[in-house]
């Protein structure tokens, strides 16, 4: 196969999604309600397939660390993550604009609503870190640092697939959580 | 809509599968434009497993490239580079670009020259 093929391809595979992706929205718009508890919005529909934005968001920026719920930030921070990826938390995640207007759509519409589940006592802030919600500093102040940054099985709090098995599909019940080393959590 | 969506992830599947060997030939033949001489996978290796002021490739895709590597800051899986073990490896020439970009900038401080880009490639396509 040769690059011009390669690259006709390459531009037919962003158009088919970028279409779907609009057509995602509509129905979206209106069919879904908008949880406040569970975070798997936008992670998969109801017949368990992924639209082909999520599966953009899933492998651009599910590489590094899990693709995080869309649901765990507000609309604001996710768009001013993806307009500093060339200096993403001391890496370089950058993309080229395809992708990046692709993912910022996708997050955007699956957003956490401020006030609510993660983003309870909050109004208005954008967080560039989950890890830095009140609501997260909360929930999580019972977890000594030593399963922590002093457990090289998890490293930081970022990790959260590490300790909650089934992150990636938006669920954090506390009988999902298991920390490396440590066991089941009972509290 | 749903037939789009399996379209799709057909055509993504399909190209896994049989585009490897033509997307490291096509790169191989990019770099050799951009200026690079006759490759060598010796120094691919060498530059793989290199301490560059305490950096290198494998901290975070590992001793063997058949392996699991593990990313050094989020400490997330990163599946085996070695197409002899995972055929989805240099399939997607854009992907290539954008990795040795990060990766390199990440590693040596600098942007990797055609020449070390083609040399890894070889090195490691027969891994
Ligand atoms: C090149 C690797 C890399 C890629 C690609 C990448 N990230 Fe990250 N990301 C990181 C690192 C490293 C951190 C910091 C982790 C830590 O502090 O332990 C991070 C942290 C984050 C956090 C904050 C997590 C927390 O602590 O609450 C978010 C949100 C995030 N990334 C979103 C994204 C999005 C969206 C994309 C895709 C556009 C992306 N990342 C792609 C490396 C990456
Ligand atoms: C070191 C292990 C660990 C990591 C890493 C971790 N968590 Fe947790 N998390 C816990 C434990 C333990 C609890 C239960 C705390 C309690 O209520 O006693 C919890 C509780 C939660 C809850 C509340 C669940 C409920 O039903 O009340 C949410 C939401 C949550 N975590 C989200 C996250 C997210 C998002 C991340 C990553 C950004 C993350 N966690 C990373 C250990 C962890
Ligand atoms: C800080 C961590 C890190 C370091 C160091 C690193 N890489 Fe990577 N590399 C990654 C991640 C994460 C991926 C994406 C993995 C995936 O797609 O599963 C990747 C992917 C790649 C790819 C794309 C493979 C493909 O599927 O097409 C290439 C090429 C690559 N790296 C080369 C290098 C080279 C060369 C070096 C050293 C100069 C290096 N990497 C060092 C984290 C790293």
């Amino acid at each position: 196969m040769n690059a011009n093929v390669n690259k006709v391809v390459g531009y037919l595979r962003w158009g088919i999604a970028g279409s779907l992706l609009l057509a995602a929205w509509g129905l979206s718009l209106t069919g879904m309600s908008r949880a406040s508890d569970n975070y798997n919005r936008g992670v998969a529909n109801s017949s368990g397939v992924s639209s082909p934005a999520a599966m953009a968001y899933r492998e651009e920026c599910g590489a590094c660390h899990i693709a995080y719920p869309p649901g765990l930030l507000p609309e604001a921070s996710w768009r001013s993550i993806m307009t500093t990826l060339d200096d993403h938390f001391g890496e370089n995640a950058e993309l080229s604009e395809g992708p990046v207007a692709m993912i910022t759509a996708y997050l955007s519409e699956n957003a956490g609503n401020p006030g609510r589940g993660m983003l309870k006592r909050m109004a208005g802030e954008a967080p560039l870190r989950i890890t830095e919600l009140p609501y997260f500093i909360r929930k999580h102040d019972e977890v000594p640092e030593r399963l922590v940054s002093g457990n090289p099985e998890v490293g930081s709090f970022s990790n959260c697939n590490v300790c909650h098995q089934r992150a990636e599909r938006g669920e954090f019940d506390e009988d999902t959580v298991r920390i490396p080393g440590y066991g089941r959590w009972d509290d | 809509m749903s037939n789009g969506r399996f379209a799709v992830i057909g055509l993504l599947l399909g190209f896994a599968l049989t585009a490897q060997a033509d997307v490291i030939d096509e790169k191989l033949a990019q770099y050799r434009t951009e200026g690079a001489q006759a490759f060598s996978a010796e120094a691919g290796l060498n530059l793989w497993i290199s301490n560059h002021n305490g950096r290198s490739c494998t901290q975070c895709h590992g001793d063997s490239p058949q392996g699991v590597g593990k990313h050094i800051k989020t400490g997330k899986q990163i599946k085996p580079m070695a197409p002899s073990v995972n055929p989805q490896r240099f399939t997607d020439s854009d992907k290539i670009d954008k990795w040795f970009l990060r990766n390199c900038k990440w590693t040596l401080k600098r942007v990797c020259s055609a020449q070390e880009k083609g040399d890894i490639l070889v090195w490691i396509r027969e891994q």
